[in-house]
């Protein structure tokens, strides 16, 4: 085995960032109360669950603190280690342990956890992660989840609700309350009452109070239940009752009850209606009274402690205080999304609200925000990584409209279109659930395209950056409801930064309005941002509208090397084969469009990649099935005197899909069918591989290079390989796995493969020596060697490619020894050390003397060092 | 475009037995640092005659020489310019060492300069030192600015003396056997590498900075010890940072401060590793010259090419002496420079000569390296399309065949290449094809020199009727692009064939194409031939080669396109109408006689009144819902407009 090899097996896969905040009731339409989060007594600490971790924010610093990562833990990762598992509620203090009875411990660090599937565990929010932490399984019924666990604050005592789906066709759900004791360590449950036909369901802040709406004889009932006191008489009435009373005709929409709430002393119901209403029931009398702000299906709901106050939100991306007693109103406008949950926290010292960004149809987006009640700034803003898939992926629900639009459902077609997806996802040859991601090359951030906007994520930190709205649209500054949910805004497709990382480059389709002879005419821009170091913004500074002429799409933008233009330029691809070079020029102080390459009028294709040989003397052009070499100078197809003997031009056997220059010689090439290493100094293919059987069909066009990269030091290459998953029959499954797979630069050497067990989205080079990847539960993971591949014998090759550079590091370090050794001298005549002198010349020792032998001692053998020695002192 | 130029003469060296002689030749001719572009000049001590000073420009001759004892060696040479601290005359000191036995001296003489660079006229002599040396003199180094002079000795001993030759410092550097020095600058600052040979194969390498303080002060910067190196049987030179060493045929880049080996190379072309006789020199940035015997060329080392290489036929061998490096900095985007070097004459008297050759290095990019590379292929002769996941075999169906004995197979298929159906039978058997055309079954048959051969077996072997297998090759997205070329003309009577070489082979020759387009005919082949150019080439290519195509077809093809009589026009027109349009714009209206012009002029105008009449049709029919729009816009007339200043202004690029 060779030295090389040695170090390259060292490659690791690990998931270790990103992951998105859970919601866990998220996907059960019949619950209302979707987020989960946890204060800690102190009010200073805040827990959020996510899909791959729990998160600890402190409020103060307004930071993340502390990660219990499930990976880390092999308790957790074997509980979590099915996809479908999830944290369901997150209870302060060991349950487990009621030695204390009731009392609440300030300083107490334990906290409790459970998951759907019925694990509970106790954990830590401060210190260390337990090696064996207490575990307990709940028995459920096949089909059965846990849903919430209530805890009386006064007695301590513990119940537990689950839900249960009536049948898959069905939205009804069977509701079941247990009460949970332990004894000697050993988790013991009975079920105490049992709720059948529940349509909707919330409780009470203080878990005191549990309401249901719920289906019987054909007719919607409303019931409140006391959760501890189950003796206590069920307050139940029909929701006609309160209907007669407001609105007797009308829509179905006035009717559907979107949202609820119920106080902590069980005396004001809130109900939301799709048409928008809110009507608040006196529980006591049953009666009603109306309050009207919002247009759109009212989507949460929450009553403050001392119920003075209702909170309420929905499309219209906007928090409403309702005061209660005098039915004036508050308002906080402008989140990020739309708000789909609220509660009042922590005495209503705080609101917690959760908030989804409907805009991208492909994921789930959440944000959790956590609101200071007293000047309803925000102090926690939660997010994780913002990706947009290609297509939809399988845990995505749309959120409830009055009416059917692109981005939401309507009451008749909600659980039609939840099938109507998973037969999709299912049965669906094409399989593209990629993402588009950028690594800025200096700050080394994630940028994610989100429709209109782009997010910077720190995967290091993970955390989010900022959030920039790159684009005008009604989006960034309000939410849409009803019909506006059709007008698409302006959608950012592409970003790309220069090498030099102070410019970033965007490409953005705009969408005519719908329904119009000209709604398919889209208008591209390409625009060109500029940012200091010290800015949070970035900021525009050339737009081009169309850059490829009327209704022609950017297929690929690739920015330029160092040694063009001091990287400040970049190539833009049409679907025609037409190129563009654009260059920021001083004396123009602006963009400029330099180089055009006319593009062949008869042959679309959106199989279009770029590359560019690093001195930036060719271009590289696939185009359908086509590598054209272009001499960047003319900007033509590169002419030699002999053509024959050096081809211009490589026909392979598909589409291309993407093209990566590795290093100087090599071309990696992946086609529809193969992934093929070109040799172009040799003008032969070296290496191919066979990826048919998972690539063809299953990306859209073009959309491989998102799942091949390549680490532009070194030269190596990771691909990525999605399948499906097949079930024991051979039928195929909503699960998918991922095998990435690292070569070096001409795919002669595998340097490792690698399985994660979901589907990978992306996979980008850091600018060091990893790879990042993206897998579809937005988790960031990172494949990759931290060896330092300089302290081997022969340093890579491949560095010599850097051609200027490397003869910049030679003069700086150059520079670098020649000041430490000028005013090491000034020290020694300085401080006048004392010496010992040689004989046969004028020598002198000191503490210097032996330095420049220790800074290339590794290859050295010991006689050669001791002889160096030796001449120093003799 | 990187090149050599034959190289022209200089000087013939006299006949003295250390400079006919291959291996001492080298060392008995010393250059001064002033061979520069700029300067013109070029100064060379020669062992046993003279320190000659030689003028390249506009015809080589001698300009002035300082003649020395036969006996003696020159071991080192260099000249300095400086002005006359007296009378302010410009002067020049040519430093040299001389060796002769044990005695080594170093000599310095003054003498005065010219100006004009092309002048023939050599000057005096006004001033002559000698220093007597402990030990042969390595190198000699002038500086200008401080008029000093360091001399470094084989024993180790670095120098400082003044123009007077008083000794004004003495260093030693540890090591007794110098064998290379170099001196460099960089960023202003003034450094210098020193190589020793250690016993045992084993090189010290030190780094020095100069001039610092004063005029004498030298600082050591780096020192490593190079294993397992022989200086001895290694040629060495330094360039931008890195230090190149050939041993044998293998070269040795080492990067400095720290000399590191980054790389080694192997030089292929170097196949006697005993006899041939090499020398190499830097040239430019990651370039270098190299000789074998009497060829010259010019390697990238970054990407392993040989950018240019010449054969010096009128010579034996050709030696290297010096070379001027091209800059890799600064704004002089210049690629030529030259070479100087030492050849020897074939035949039975050996006559060497100076010959100085002239190179263009190229841009050093990977454009100048394109298909040149002179690493030899460790690449198999098959490459087979291999599986990603060899382990797991659920991926394939079972009957799907991965890997094929294309030499078996080619083989059979020779055995059999009389009998037409059997010839297919293997063909479509052996290598597992469903169909008759290609599907992605058959990606495996990746195997673009197995597609050659059989390809060659067939049109060797079939005359007239082609085996069905020709219609599968026809139908493969890899078919040879050797292959394409007089493809068509061989099916001209084989219209199944011909049709299908038109549809699917990839890579047919534009001018093919053209040609066949303008011959023929049949009007469905036709429009095949036109949609076929179409959507290869590129309006710009297809333009070019219109350009070479001769008169008449240009004018035939024109007349068929606008001959309105012909039947089934009208389903192909947009194509041809396009080709008729790219027709004209490559050969000019003006080229065509009159009468065609008049042709064309009717068809266009009949062509533009059609036009005309649809859009008056389409604007019938639109008329309703434009009377619409504008009632709209009666009323948002009541809308006031206010228009806001933008921030930041549009550009509109008619392109």
């Amino acid at each position: 085995m060779t030295q090389s090899s040695a170090v390259n097996q060292q490659y690791k896969l690990s998931v270790v960032s990103g992951g998105k905040p859970i919601l866990p009731r998220y996907a059960n339409s019949s619950s209302l109360n979707k987020s989960v989060t946890c204060l800690t007594h102190d009010l200073l600490n805040y827990i959020v669950p996510f899909n791959n971790q729990l998160k600890i924010y402190s409020i103060e610093t307004r930071q993340c603190i502390k990660t219990i990562k499930f990976a880390n833990s092999d308790l957790l990762m074997s509980i979590f280690s099915d996809d479908d598992t999830f944290v369901t509620d997150i209870k302060l203090g060991n349950i487990v342990d009621t030695s204390n009875g009731n009392a609440i411990d300030v300083n107490d660090k334990d906290i409790t956890i459970f998951t759907n599937h019925g694990y509970i565990v106790v954990l830590q929010y401060k210190g260390k992660l337990l090696e064996n932490p207490l575990n307990f399984k709940l028995d459920l019924n096949d089909g059965e989840f846990v849903s919430k666990i209530f805890q009386d604050e006064e007695t301590g005592a513990t119940k537990v609700l689950t839900t249960k789906q009536s049948d898959i066709k069905s939205s009804l759900f069977t509701y079941n309350l247990y009460s949970l004791s332990f004894n000697d360590n050993k988790l013991q449950s009975k079920l105490d009452r049992s709720f059948e036909n529940t349509i909707l369901s919330t409780w009470s802040t203080n878990d005191k109070f549990l309401a249901l709406l719920h289906e019987s004889e054909g007719k919607k009932q409303l019931s409140i239940a006391s959760v501890f006191d189950v003796l206590e008489e069920v307050k139940s009435f029909p929701v006609s009752s309160i209907l007669s009373a407001t609105t007797s005709t009308g829509s179905a929409n006035s009717r559907y009850v979107t949202s609820m709430a119920i106080d902590n002393t069980n005396s004001q119901l809130a109900l939301g209606f799709a048409s928008g209403v809110i009507t608040i029931v006196d529980v006591s009398d049953l009666k009603t009274r109306l309050l009207k702000w919002h247009i759109d299906s009212v989507l949460s709901l929450a009553f403050t402690k001392d119920g003075s106050y209702l909170l309420s939100g929905g499309w219209e991306k906007v928090v409403i205080f309702w005061q209660l007693s005098t039915n004036l109103q508050q308002f906080l406008p402008r989140l990020n999304g739309v708000m789909i949950d609220c509660q009042s926290i922590g005495n209503d010292k705080y609101y917690s609200l959760a908030l989804q960004m409907s805009e991208n149809r492909s994921n789930s987006d959440f944000q959790l925000l956590l609101l200071n009640a007293a000047d309803l700034k925000s102090s926690l803003s939660i997010n994780g990584p913002l990706p947009v898939f290609n297509s939809t992926i399988k845990d995505s629900v749309q959120l409830l409209s009055a009416v059917s639009t692109r981005t939401s459902t309507n009451i008749s077609k909600a659980s039609m279109s939840k099938k109507k997806q998973k037969k999709k996802l299912l049965k669906s040859k094409r399989q593209d659930y990629t993402t588009c991601i950028e690594i800025h090359p200096t700050s080394k951030h994630l940028v994610f395209p989100h429709m209109s906007a782009i997010q910077t994520y720190d995967f290091y930190r993970n955390e989010q950056i900022a959030y920039q709205y790159l684009t005008s649209g009604i989006n960034n500054s309000m939410g849409k409801v009803r019909f506006e949910l059709n007008i698409r805004d302006p959608e950012v497709v592409d970003v790309k930064f220069t090498k030099n990382g102070k410019w970033m480059i965007t490409s953005e389709i705009e969408y005519p309005p719908a329904d119009l002879l000209s709604s398919k005419d889209l208008i591209y821009h390409l625009k060109f941002w500029y940012k200091n170091d010290q800015d949070s913004d970035w900021a525009l500074k050339t737009k081009v509208i169309n850059p490829h002429g009327l209704n022609v799409p950017i297929t690929k933008i690739i920015s330029c090397p160092y040694s063009v233009n001091n990287s400040e330029g970049c190539i833009t691809a049409d679907n025609n084969g037409g190129l563009k070079y654009w260059s920021y020029e001083d004396h123009e102080k602006n963009w400029c469009l330099t180089k055009i390459s006319l593009p062949n009028f008869n042959h679309f294709s959106n199989s279009v990649s770029l590359d560019w040989s690093q001195d930036g003397s060719l271009v590289f052009h696939g185009f359908d099935d086509k590598l054209t070499i272009l001499d960047f100078d003319t900007f033509r197809k590169f002419e030699t005197s002999d053509n024959d003997k050096i081809p211009n031009e490589y026909t392979l056997d598909t589409e291309i899909q993407t093209i990566k220059l590795v290093n100087s010689s090599n071309i990696i090439i992946a086609t529809q069918t193969t992934l093929c290493s070109l040799n172009l100094l040799m003008g032969k293919i070296i290496n191919s591989f066979d990826i048919y059987p998972f690539v063809k069909g299953i990306y859209k066009n073009g959309h491989l290079d998102r799942l091949i990269s390549c680490d532009e030091k070194s030269g190596k290459i990771a691909i990525v390989i999605n399948r499906q998953v097949k079930d024991e029959s051979g039928n195929p499954t909503l699960k998918h796995k991922a095998q990435i797979i690292a070569f070096n630069s001409d795919l002669s050497n595998r340097l490792g493969t690698f399985v994660h067990n979901e589907y990978v989205s992306w996979i980008g080079w850091n600018h060091d020596t990893d790879f990042i990847f993206l897998d579809t539960e937005s988790r960031l993971g990172i494949v990759g060697t931290t060896v330092n591949t300089e302290m081997l014998d022969e340093v890579n090759t491949t560095s010599v490619f850097e051609g200027s550079t490397n003869r910049d590091t030679f003069a700086s370090e150059l520079k670098k020894l020649s000041d430490s050794k000028s005013t090491n001298d000034d020290e020694m005549e300085d401080i006048n050390l004392e010496f010992i002198n040689g004989n046969t010349n004028d020598k002198t020792i000191n503490m210097n003397s032996f330095t420049s032998m220790f800074e290339n001692v590794q290859n050295v053998q010991m006689y050669t060092l001791f002889d160096r020695v030796m001449k120093v002192i003799t | 475009m990187p090149s050599f130029s034959q190289p022209f003469r200089l000087a013939v060296l006299p006949k003295i037995l250390s400079l006919s002689n291959v291996e001492t030749q080298i060392s008995s001719l010393q250059i001064a640092d002033d061979f520069s572009l700029e300067s013109n000049k070029i100064t060379i001590g020669i062992s046993g005659s003279t320190i000659s000073q030689y003028i390249i420009n506009p015809t080589p001759s001698l300009v002035f020489n300082v003649p020395i004892p036969s006996t003696n060696n020159v071991t080192a040479c260099n000249i300095g310019h400086f002005v006359s601290d007296t009378d302010g005359s410009k002067l020049e000191c040519w430093a040299y060492g001389l060796s002769y036995n044990k005695n080594h001296t170093l000599n310095i003489s003054i003498k005065t300069s010219d100006d004009d660079k092309y002048a023939t006229s050599g000057g005096e002599v006004v001033e002559t030192y000698s220093q007597k040396c402990d030990d042969k003199i390595e190198h000699i180094k002038i500086n200008e600015k401080e008029k000093v002079i360091v001399v470094v000795l084989k024993n180790g001993l670095i120098q400082f003396y003044d123009f007077t030759l008083k000794l004004l410092k003495s260093v030693n550097v540890m090591y007794s056997d110098i064998s290379f020095v170099e001196h460099f600058e960089e960023d202003g600052k003034q450094f210098a590498i020193i190589l020793s040979n250690i016993e045992g194969k084993k090189i010290s390498f030190k780094l020095y900075e100069l001039f610092t303080n004063d005029k004498t002060s030298i600082n050591e910067l780096s020192s490593t010890i190079l294993e397992d190196a022989d200086l001895g049987e290694s040629q060495i030179c330094y360039q931008f940072g890195k230090i190149y060493r050939l041993f044998e045929d293998r070269l040795y880049i080492y990067n400095l401060p720290q000399c590191q080996l980054q790389q080694t190379i192997e030089l292929p072309f170097i196949q006697k590793k005993d006899s041939d006789v090499l020398s190499f020199s830097p040239i430019a940035n990651n370039r270098i010259l190299l000789t074998v015997n009497n060829k010259i060329y010019l390697l990238d080392l970054v990407h392993n090419s040989i950018l240019a290489e010449r054969d010096l036929s009128h010579v034996k061998v050709y030696q290297l002496l010096k070379s001027i490096v091209v800059p890799s900095k600064g704004e002089n985007k210049n690629s030529k420079t030259i070479a100087i070097g030492v050849s020897i004459k074939n035949g039975p008297s050996p006559i060497s000569s100076l010959e100085v050759i002239n190179v263009d290095v190229g841009s050093g990019t990977l454009k100048d390296s394109l298909g040149k590379s002179f690493q030899v292929a460790n690449v198999k002769k098959n490459i087979p399309l291999q599986s990603l996941f060899p382990e797991d075999e659920t991926i394939y169906a079972k009957g799907e065949q991965k890997s094929f004995d294309y030499k078996n197979i080619l083989q059979e298929l020779q055995n059999n290449k009389n009998d037409i159906n059997k010839f297919d039978d293997i063909f479509f058997k052996k290598l597992n094809i469903m169909k008759e055309y290609y599907t992605e079954q058959d990606r495996f048959i990746y195997d673009q020199k197995f597609l050659s051969d059989v390809l060659d077996l067939i049109f060797s072997a079939f005359k007239k009727d082609y085996p069905r297998a020709l219609t599968f090759l026809l139908t493969h997205p890899l078919f040879p692009i050797s292959h394409t070329r007089n493809l068509l003309t061989k099916f001209r009577n084989q219209p199944r064939l011909f049709k299908q070489a038109v549809v699917t082979c990839p890579n047919l020759p534009l001018k093919e194409l053209l040609a066949e387009l303008f011959t023929i005919t049949n009007g469905e082949l036709c429009l095949d031939i036109s949609l076929r150019i179409l959507q290869d080439y590129t309006r710009d290519s297809i333009k070019q080669e219109l350009k070479t195509l001769s008169k008449v077809d240009i004018q035939n093809f024109i007349e068929f396109v606008i001959d309105t009589d012909s039947e089934d026009k009208s389903q192909f027109n947009p194509q041809l109408f396009q080709l008729l349009s790219l027709v004209l714009d490559a050969s000019g209206l003006f080229a065509l006689e009159e009468e065609t012009l008049e042709k064309l002029s009717a068809y266009i105008d009949n062509q533009v009144n059609v036009a005309e009449r649809n859009n008056r049709l389409w604007h019938l029919l639109d008329e309703n819902s434009d009377k619409r729009s504008t009632l709209n816009q009666a009323n948002d007339q009541n809308v006031l407009q206010t228009k806001s200043l933008s921030a930041y202004s549009v550009e509109y690029l008619e392109l």
